[in-house]
């Protein structure tokens, strides 16, 4: 028993000296594990006390950059000019027919500008009129009379390139379970992806003609199907209303089409995904909706779109988080849109009203932060607020009222006078 | 001893005569009356199973590991029950079984399980199905299996049905791999046991069992296991090109081993040690004689059974009266030399596994017992053997058991097959200290040489009994039958199922899953319902454009968007978490590993975590229940003072000494320290000189000295008189002379000689002897020699009488040179005082007691010396009573007792020895830090109850202030004590105890101790023993004894086999809802460590079944406190925080995604990308969170073990609490709420986000716009719930964040993303985007922080004050505050926090140091003239003569004695603090050990033997103590 144990003294001794020799080292045990800072969780490390000091420091800082940025994003958010007409009744409400002057006034609450109106002027941003009437468009070989809401609205200011022009569907939902899978990418590229294919694909319940021909749907699945095919002209800058004080263009009387494209309205990448289809047109047909377009479903006359230049179609097949969502529709990223009437014609291809849905469209201006969102600014300068207060809090609390002295041992719950063996509640972690 | 002393030889030889008894630890008359009871037991059996059933009670006391153990059912005459494995068994040999214990075909009906044991779970063919079965048995992984199903169903909306089914699959096959490989090394393990080699009949047909009883099942699995085991070869053939001759080990194993019949050579490796004993020699010739053929003329054998009527009690009837004695005179003898032998029998070495019941075995030395075993002969021939338990009951020292009388003429395998008789046994029960049964033959009879056989029996006991895991020591070979196997086996009954332990968080959060099961089954149904309605309606756009919804009618839609929202919201239920616990808890038992604080050197063992998933457990122990020896202490005896005619020798310098010096003096008292242990090593110095000068002893070797006493070698060498020289010289040959160690000598220059003893206190005394000079070479057949300083006498030895537990004391009758026949005798101090002379040497014996005193104050064992010189005429006699006595067959042990009680009258006292039992290095240290930590530390030893009081002052747990209750129900040994009354006085005591308390043990006490965790006021300490145990543990007490316990401060249980250890844990584990740990280092601990929360197996140099079922191996006790307090803090903080932070953060994640279903009428469609989703347990938040639960400190190691206190935390449970889940779940839905709308008020509130005017509100865009702040969000606040942030934290944190947009930019770089393409430069160009990505982390840990700042100033946490007190520096440096006190003395600071390291412990340099390693100081360094400030009177160097002082007495024996004067550095120390502690203790007489010593001295009556046995040390202790209690009331 003796030398066993002497052994063990002697290593041992060994081993409490943590100054071991390079001789002990070489012959060291071969379980003995390594001294290494991380081996032993003794890396260098900054131990995080919140003291009073560093708790005002952090909340000043919040307090300075949130009040900073709130101020910031406000301003922006106001720097933005914005136009938006909610023109959903416009079939119902609008007077149809009464001639090309038959226009009215629109009732209350369709309208939502943001612009500084200039002192004196005489264009009020949320007076607008409107009317219905109906023209013949040409689809393929048909012609259909499409029922046209003409929409004359007053933009007071100047607006500065960009202006874009979106449209705004309400309670459309674009982000169904199965709405949200039901294309076929392949297809979209451009791949003449065969009917066994599509039949199983996620384009369900649309991959092949609802009507028995057994066709495949082009574009398949109800995404494309559903799309909002309402059509926007450019605005036309009005002659008639034309403010007297306006005087450069006081001798033009001829209305003048503020030109709005319909290309960069989406993601250039998109393109990418799309691609002239490899179909022939016999193979395929249209959806159901784009029946009244395409009558006669594809033919040489009217063939299936090309889906990469299609940039609308590129930014309807971007399914919207929510169901309240604008599109781009049209921009103009050089000229200005000088303040004046304007009329929109509408093309009313596509009725929200069976869903209680609405539709609108917007014109605005842009800044960084996008189109006009106050709610960015408000949200930062209340945090900065908050954090404001609190770090007043903080100061006069550790501070000034009830200061506790740091690392103060007296405080600890076995040092508390309440006599050991009483009950004496352990200070750690219950809950948070 | 070499003559057999039960053998008819009655004259007095000179031989030496050895009254020996089995070590037992029954009292001797029960075990008498049981044998009887046995006897005629077949007649009552129905009867008393009947009495039993009525009885009850502690039936109901459940215990785990093996029912009613201990129990009173387990007593002989009861039959437990009437199922098969509980009847009592009767095993035939050479008889054709009875034909009631055949089926129709003959066969036997009684299966005996096998001798192979399994405790691996699996087989190779079962794993596969069976791990599964355990796996899906979590209700977690069955909703997982049941997602991945459902995703399965395209219709559901789910994406990808492989790559969910991934992380199922994952988590599946890492724990089925990690089930693997922990049963592979039990496998191994068993495998290992179960081929073990024993020497087992064979050629020989065991009526028993059915050699071809072999089920087509485990054809079938054995056919599997060697396939599965052929391919395992094969493949490890391809690994490593192992030479051929490994297999060679297999042909050897075939070839049998040549019976000791056909060759003389024996066992070679079976050569006894022991070459001097001449036993040895003479059993050889007898293996080799050839068996005496019976004086009778042969008969044909008509062995028939003997009849009912003729069995048990009732055979006596059938005889006459003089025969029956006369057939109890005769020597009974299995073997029937009638029966020829067939000479096919031979011993051949075969495999545990193979053994059967009925089985012939030969052990040889050393060898461990495959099974429990009946011995029948050993190589000795007085039919004993020596065994070691240590596997059993933790004991180390060597045991006798002897062989049956009437076996003791087998010898040789043929003589095995004429032995006919049958062994009539109870069930196996789990009782290690009780076994009961009978064997029965049939034998001739010398006076009636042609009559009937007579029908003979004899009892069996646990005397004759070796049980499976014992290891046969000091004898050549013991020949039994086998009769339990396999789980059978008493210790396989003792062991529980190897448990899988499951941490208790990981039980607890079953709970919390089910709450979340909770919430998902809401969200599900409120997406259910809404989605419903939605779909029903007829003006929504769906119902315009969705071309019909997907079940066809909107109640159909309903149920399908049901299982749909399941999976999109299965993280709910995060099957993540489990996988990261996993991976959570496999490194933090790597870094446990990894700890150098936890490796021991010397035996090259780091602290081996062997469950990998308990660590968070060691971090809420409340309670640790040790085993004391090889946990406690080392198991090393050190001689360390005497005192010899009253004068006191010995500096020594224990540790409970420098615990008791640093709770005194601090400071001052830690460099008193030091200057103790530089004079102890000068004084070891000038001791070994000093002997060397004396006499140039070759036997001495300077490591091991343990007596360090300069002045004992100067009185030795007469420098103080030749009176003291005198008595120097006779002590030391008392202790050469009076022991029964076995010598053992070690070749080399100079020689050793190592004494083997029963217990190591004997060997310790004997090796003092030794190096002072008094060597005992060795035991001839009739004394012992010895080498008195240089010069080899013999000293016969007439008698030794030895130790027993009930005796305390041993002797031996020596006949001196001179021919005067003296008596040694040594034992416990209130035993040999109560057998001394009357009224002789009073001075001597008060001297000597107060130093006896003193020396137990330090925790030393005492013994007292003494001797009686006996005349001729005196020893003659007694000799022929003792002879007498030494052959009766009826209460032999009893007589013998009796007749060596009364030669151990009238002693002179020659004075008295101190031993310390080691402690291991730092356990009074880490007892006192886990007690400052809130821990409670029960010792539960097998130990004796002195021994164990003994350790619980050295080691702090005990100190004098302590009022020590003493629960003891006496055993009764005459059987008379019912039941009932045994509770009865069982529960009085425990009465008694709790009124000190003002309790009564109700409930409402009780359901106030569970929420109670403060450690007990250290008033109190509770000493109960097995016995008692056994009666408090009913189910009727056990609720007081648990509120009894709660109240001490220390609790002590002694003599407690491995199941009542085991019952304790479980008592106190689900008594008090708490966590409970086991430490342990040999298989009596198995239980126990097994049955607590986290056991602990000390990883020893014998034995490793304590670490085997551990779950944490270490290597020394001491390392406990970095385990539980620092790792265990840490694993136990770090845990409850990852899993709370889990929640959340799947929390915010999956709400987000709910939120968004309110704006697409709950139609399950996914907010975030579909990678995203996948990414985001994988990479975006679970490193940090992981790592969290990995390296998170929130104090470093050192601080943790300087501030224990912040261990409390742990024990109430504070850190994972379900508060602290809820307000994580709030938390997290709070900031979902953030994490969603602050991005959707961004996108969608606004025509275009984009500056540019293009479109970012798309689903997944903004989707983008969400995940990004949220992922930041739950990163950040992971970081900000981490307490220490390193740089691999801090780097993980970044890189988690800057993966998502690595990924989002990588993944939108292909068109494969369709409608994600290209999002990545699509957003990050946005300012919206990063406006969002600041403000909405901000909003989201704003309510966070805040809270924490609140916290933190105004209510901080305990361990927040610590934290500041860290930052201020005040653990930095050496300067302790007031909550360091406990800080120093850790060698802990070996692998502190780097800025501390420099600290050196206070005990780090002698905490493991032994003393020859400490540092030798030239003499003049230290001397002893320089402390002599102590107030003592040992200024005085003159020699002065108290003697004159003494009344001269007339007495002959008396003789004046000279006292010497000396400084005595040690002797006085103790004295000196002794006064401090207790300045008026010498002022009150009345209690001192001197007044109780003289005291038993005087109200000894000189036979009361019943009255003596009382006083044994722990009664007297227990005065002194409650005495001192009463002083310190006293002073107030």
């Amino acid at each position: 028993m003796a030398p066993r144990r002497r052994r063990g003294a002697d290593q041992d001794a060994a081993g409490q000296d943590d100054a071991i020799d390079a001789d002990a080292l070489a012959n060291a045990p071969k379980n003995r594990p390594p001294n290494t800072a991380f081996r032993q969780q003794r890396m260098r490390a900054w131990q995080c006390v919140l003291t009073p000091k560093l708790i005002v420091t952090i909340f000043s800082i919040l307090a300075a950059i949130y009040l900073g940025f709130g101020a910031y994003l406000t301003y922006l958010a106001h720097t933005v000019r914005d136009f938006s007409f909610d023109y959903t009744d416009c079939q119902k409400q609008a007077p149809q027919d009464g001639g090309p002057d038959n226009f009215k006034a629109v009732p209350d609450g369709l309208i939502s500008a943001h612009f500084s109106v200039p002192e004196g002027s005489t264009l009020d941003p949320n007076k607008a009129f409107w009317r219905v009437e109906k023209r013949p468009f040409e689809f393929g070989n048909e012609s259909l009379n499409i029922d046209v809401c003409l929409v004359r609205f007053n933009i007071p200011e100047d607006l500065k390139p960009t202006v874009s022009f979106f449209y705004y569907l309400e309670n459309f939902y674009q982000n169904h379970r199965r709405y949200v899978n039901s294309f076929n990418a392949k297809q979209l590229l451009g791949d003449a992806v065969d009917g066994a294919t599509i039949n199983g694909s996620t384009c369900d319940p649309l991959a092949h003609d609802p009507l028995g021909s057994g066709k495949i749907v082009f574009p398949c699945g109800i995404v494309a199907n559903s799309m909002f095919n309402d059509t926007f002209s450019s605005p036309v800058w009005l002659n008639v209303a034309v403010s007297p004080n306006n005087a450069r263009r006081a001798d033009d009387n001829s209305n003048r089409t503020y030109t709005m494209k319909d290309t960069g309205i989406t993601w250039p990448g998109n393109k990418d995904l799309y691609g002239q289809t490899k179909y022939n047109n016999d193979q395929i047909v249209p959806p159901p909706n784009w029946r009244d377009r395409y009558p006669n479903g594809y033919n040489d006359k009217n063939p299936a779109p090309n889906l990469q230049t299609w940039e609308a179609f590129q930014n309807w097949m971007m399914l919207a988080a929510s169901p309240n969502f604008y599109k781009l529709y049209q921009r103009n990223d050089v000229d200005v849109m000088d303040r004046g009437t304007y009329q929109v014609d509408i093309a009313l291809n596509f009725d929200t009203t069976l869903y209680n849905g609405r539709k609108s469209f917007v014109i605005t201006t842009l800044s960084t932060m996008g189109s006009r969102n106050i709610w960015p600014g408000i949200i930062f300068l209340i945090v900065g607020g908050i954090c404001l207060l609190l770090d007043i809090y903080f100061i006069l609390s550790f501070f000034l009222w009830k200061p506790r002295k740091l690392g103060d041992p007296s405080y600890l719950s076995w040092n508390q006078p309440s006599a050991p063996g009483a009950n004496t509640q352990t200070h750690a972690p219950g809950g948070l | 001893m070499a003559p057999p002393e039960d053998g008819a030889v009655l004259e007095p030889t000179v031989s030496m005569q050895r009254s020996r008894w089995a070590t037992r630890k029954l009292t001797v008359k029960s075990s008498g009356l049981k044998r009887l009871s046995l006897l005629g037991r077949k007649h009552n059996r129905n009867a008393s199973g009947e009495k039993k059933r009525t009885s009850g009670g502690s039936e109901s006391l459940r215990q785990p590991t093996g029912g009613q153990l201990d129990g009173p059912q387990s007593d002989a005459n009861s039959v437990t029950s009437d199922d098969h494995g509980a009847a009592p068994r009767q095993v035939y040999f050479n008889i054709p079984l009875p034909d009631d214990l055949k089926d129709e075909e003959g066969h036997p009906k009684t299966f005996y399980p096998r001798n192979k044991i399994r405790t691996a779970k699996y087989t190779p063919l079962s794993f596969i199905p069976k791990n599964l079965w355990f796996q899906f048995h979590n209700v977690a992984n069955i909703f997982f299996l049941f997602v991945v199903i459902l995703v399965i169903f395209p219709i559901f909306g789910g994406v990808n049905p492989g790559l969910n089914a991934v992380p199922l699959i994952f988590i599946v096959t890492v724990t089925a791999i990690k089930d693997a490989i922990e049963d592979y090394r039990r496998t191994i393990l068993d495998n290992e046991l179960n081929n073990a080699p024993v020497h087992r009949l064979v050629g020989w047909d065991n009526v028993n069992v059915e050699d071809d009883n072999v089920s087509l099942w485990r054809r079938f699995k054995k056919a599997n296991s060697r396939f599965f085991g052929a391919i395992w070869r094969s493949i490890q053939s391809l690994w490593k090109k192992k030479d051929k001759s490994a297999t060679d080990g297999d042909s050897d194993r075939a070839n049998p081993r040549a019976s000791i019949e056909t060759t003389s050579t024996p066992w070679e490796s079976a050569v006894s040690p022991r070459s001097q004993r001449m036993s040895f020699v003479s059993a050889q010739e007898e293996i080799q004689m050839t068996p005496v053929p019976s004086p009778l003329p042969l008969q044909p054998n008509q062995m028939k059974l003997p009849s009912d009527a003729q069995r048990g009690g009732g055979h006596a009837l059938s005889f006459e009266m003089n025969e029956a004695t006369a057939l109890q005179n005769l020597k009974g003898d299995l073997v029937n030399h009638e029966v020829p032998v067939t000479g096919k029998a031979k011993f051949h070495k075969d495999t545990w596994k193979s053994l059967v019941v009925g089985d012939f075995v030969r052990i040889y030395n050393d060898d461990e017992l495959p099974a429990d075993i009946i011995i029948l002969a050993t190589s000795d021939p007085d039919g004993s053997c020596y065994v070691e338990t240590k596997n059993l009951d933790g004991e180390t020292n060597l045991k006798v058991r002897s062989a049956l009388r009437c076996g003791r003429s087998l010898k040789h395998a043929r003589d095995c097959e004429r032995a006919q008789f049958m062994i009539d046994s109870e069930p196996p029960q789990p009782n290690l200290y009780k076994y009961n049964g009978a064997i029965k033959w049939e034998q001739q009879v010398p006076w009636d040489p042609h009559g009937e056989p007579r029908n003979m029996s004899e009892p069996v006991t646990i005397d004759n009994m070796l049980l499976r895991g014992c290891n046969l020591r000091n004898t050549e070979w013991a020949l039994g039958v086998v009769v339990f196997t396999g789980h059978d086996t008493k210790i396989m009954m003792n062991a529980g199922i190897t448990p899988s332990k499951r941490a208790r968080i990981a039980r607890e959060l079953n709970f919390n899953v089910i709450c979340n099961f909770g919430i998902l089954l809401v969200m599900c149904l409120i997406a259910s319902i809404a989605n419903g309605v939605a779909w029903g309606k007829t003006d929504a756009s769906l119902y315009w454009f969705g071309y019909g919804s997907i079940g066809g009618t909107p109640g159909l839609t309903g149920f399908i968007t049901f299982w749909a929202a399941v999976i999109v919201f299965q993280n709910l239920v995060p099957i993540s978490l489990y996988i990261s616990l996993e991976i959570v808890r496999t490194l933090q038992a790597y870094f446990i590993y990894s700890d150098i604080g936890m490796y021991y050197e010397s035996i090259d063992a780091p602290c081996i975590p062997k469950s990998w998933n308990i660590s968070d457990d060691v971090g809420q122990i409340e309670y640790i229940f040790s085993d004391k020896t090889g946990t406690l202490t080392q198991n090393v005896m050190e001689f360390k003072k005497a005192t010899v005619n009253g004068q006191p020798y010995g500096e020594a310098f224990t540790e409970a000494q420098a615990g008791m010096n640093k709770r005194m003096g601090g400071a001052v008292a830690e460099q008193d320290t030091e200057n103790i242990r530089a004079e102890i090593a000068a004084a070891k110095v000038k001791t070994l000189q000093g002997l060397r000068d004396l006499h140039d002893n070759p036997y001495l070797h300077d490591e091991d000295l343990t007596f360090v006493a300069p002045d004992f070698v100067e009185d030795l060498a007469g420098k103080h008189g030749a009176e003291q020289q005198r008595a120097n010289e006779h002590f030391m040959l008392a202790l050469a002379l009076c022991h029964t160690v076995i010598t053992e000598k070690q070749p080399g220059d100079p020689p050793k000689i190592i004494f083997k003893a029963q217990s190591p206190d004997e060997a310790a005394l004997v090796s003092t002897a030794r190096d002072m000079g008094f060597t005992v070479l060795g035991m001839s057949n009739d004394g012992i020699n010895v080498n008195v300083m240089g010069q080899d006498r013999h000293y016969p030895v007439l008698n030794t009488i030895e130790f027993n537990s009930t005796r305390k004391r041993m002797s031996a009758i020596v006949r001196m040179p001179d021919g005067r026949i003296v008596l040694f005798c040594k034992g416990a101090d209130s035993i040999i005082y109560s057998r001394l002379k009357r009224g002789e040497q009073p001075q001597l014996r008060k001297e000597t007691a107060e130093h006896l005193e003193m020396f137990a104050v330090e925790g030393l064992r005492t013994l007292c010396i003494a001797e009686r010189e006996l005349t001729e005429e005196e020893y003659r006699e007694w000799r022929k009573e003792h002879d007498l006595a030494a052959t009766a067959l009826e209460n032999r042990e009893e007589k013998l007792e009796e007749v060596a009680d009364k030669i151990e009258q009238d002693l002179t006292l020659l004075g008295g020895t101190a031993i310390e039992d080691r402690l291991q290095d730092g356990v009074p240290d880490t007892i006192e830090l886990l007690s400052d930590a809130g821990i409670k530390l029960w010792v539960l030893t097998g130990d004796k109850v002195e021994t164990a009081i003994n350790i619980g002052f050295s080691c702090n747990l005990l100190n004098n202030d302590m009022d020590l209750i003493r629960l003891q129900v006496v055993e009764d040994e005459g059987g008379v004590i019912t039941e009932e009354e045994y509770l009865r006085l069982a529960e009085e005591s425990l009465d008694q105890g709790l009124a000190k308390f003002n309790m009564t043990g109700s409930d409402e006490e009780l359901k106030k101790a569970r929420s109670d965790h403060e450690p007990p006021a250290a008033t109190h300490g509770l000493v109960i023993d097995g016995f008692t145990l056994r009666w408090v543990l009913s189910e009727a007490l056990k609720q007081k004894f648990l509120l009894l316990c709660k109240q001490c401060k220390a609790v002590l249980c002694c003599r407690v086999s491995p199941a009542q250890k085991a019952a304790v844990v479980t008592l106190v584990k689900n008594g008090l809802d708490v966590m409970t740990m086991s430490i342990g280092d040999g298989a009596n601990d198995v239980a126990m460590i097994q049955e607590a929360d986290v056991g602990v197996g000390i990883a020893g140099v014998e034995g490793r079944q304590a670490v085997m079922s551990s779950d944490y191996a270490i290597g020394q006790f001491r390392f406990l406190q970095r385990l539980v307090l620092v790792h265990g803090r840490w694993s136990y903080r770090r845990l409850a925080e990852t899993i709370s932070n889990f929640f959340y953060k799947n929390m915010i994640w999956t709400w987000a995604i709910f939120w968004f279903q309110a704006f697409c009428n709950f139609d399950i469609s996914y907010i975030f990308e579909y990678t995203y989703i996948l990414m985001f347990n994988l990479f975006f938040t679970s490193v940090p969170v992981i790592l969290m639960g990995v390296l998170d400190q929130d104090v470093s190691d050192t601080v943790s073990l300087a501030v224990p206190q912040l261990y409390r935390c742990g024990i109430e449970r504070l850190e994972w609490t379900q508060t602290k889940f809820w307000a994580y779940m709030v938390d997290g839905i709070y900031q979902s709420v953030v994490t969603f709308f602050i991005p959707f008020v961004f996108v969608t509130l606004t025509a275009s986000a984009a500056g540019n005017g293009l479109d970012v509100a798309e689903r997944l865009r903004l989707g983008c716009y969400i995940a990004h702040p949220a992922v930041l969000t739950i990163n950040f606040y992971i970081l900000i719930n981490t307490y220490r942030w390193d740089w691999v934290f801090l780097l993980v944190i970044a890189l988690s964040d800057v993966f998502i947009f690595f990924w989002t930019g990588v993944y939108t770089a292909s068109t494969y993303a369709a409608g994600f393409y290209q999002a990545a430069p699509q957003i990050y160009q946005e300012l919206t985007f990063w406006m969002c990505f600041i403000v909405t982390p901000t909003i989201c840990l704003l309510p966070r922080i805040v809270i924490k700042c609140i916290q933190k100033q105004r209510f901080p946490y305990d361990v927040d004050i610590i934290r500041e007190e860290v930052k201020l520096g005040r653990y930095s440096d050496k300067g302790p505050t007031d909550t360091t006190a406990t800080a120093e003395g850790l060698e802990g600071s070996l692998s502190t926090a780097s800025e501390s390291s420099t600290k050196k412990g206070k005990h780090a340099t002698y905490a493991s140091v032994d003393e020859d390693r400490r540092p030798i100081y030239p003499p003049s360094v230290a001397t002893h003239n320089t402390r002599n400030q102590n107030g003592s009177d040992g200024t005085d160097y003159t020699m002065h003569n108290r003697n004159s002082l003494e009344v001269q007495r007339e007495d002959e024996g008396y003789r004046p004695r000279q006292s010497i004067d000396r400084t005595r550095p040690s002797f006085d120390r103790i004295r000196a603090s002794m006064d401090r502690v207790r300045p008026s203790l010498e002022a009150s007489n009345d209690f001192t050990s001197a007044a109780r010593l003289s005291r038993i001295e005087s109200t000894h009556s000189s036979h009361g033997t019943g009255n003596q046995r009382r006083f044994n040390l722990n009664t007297v202790r227990r005065r002194g103590m409650s005495a001192f209690s009463k002083k310190s009331v006293d002073q107030q």
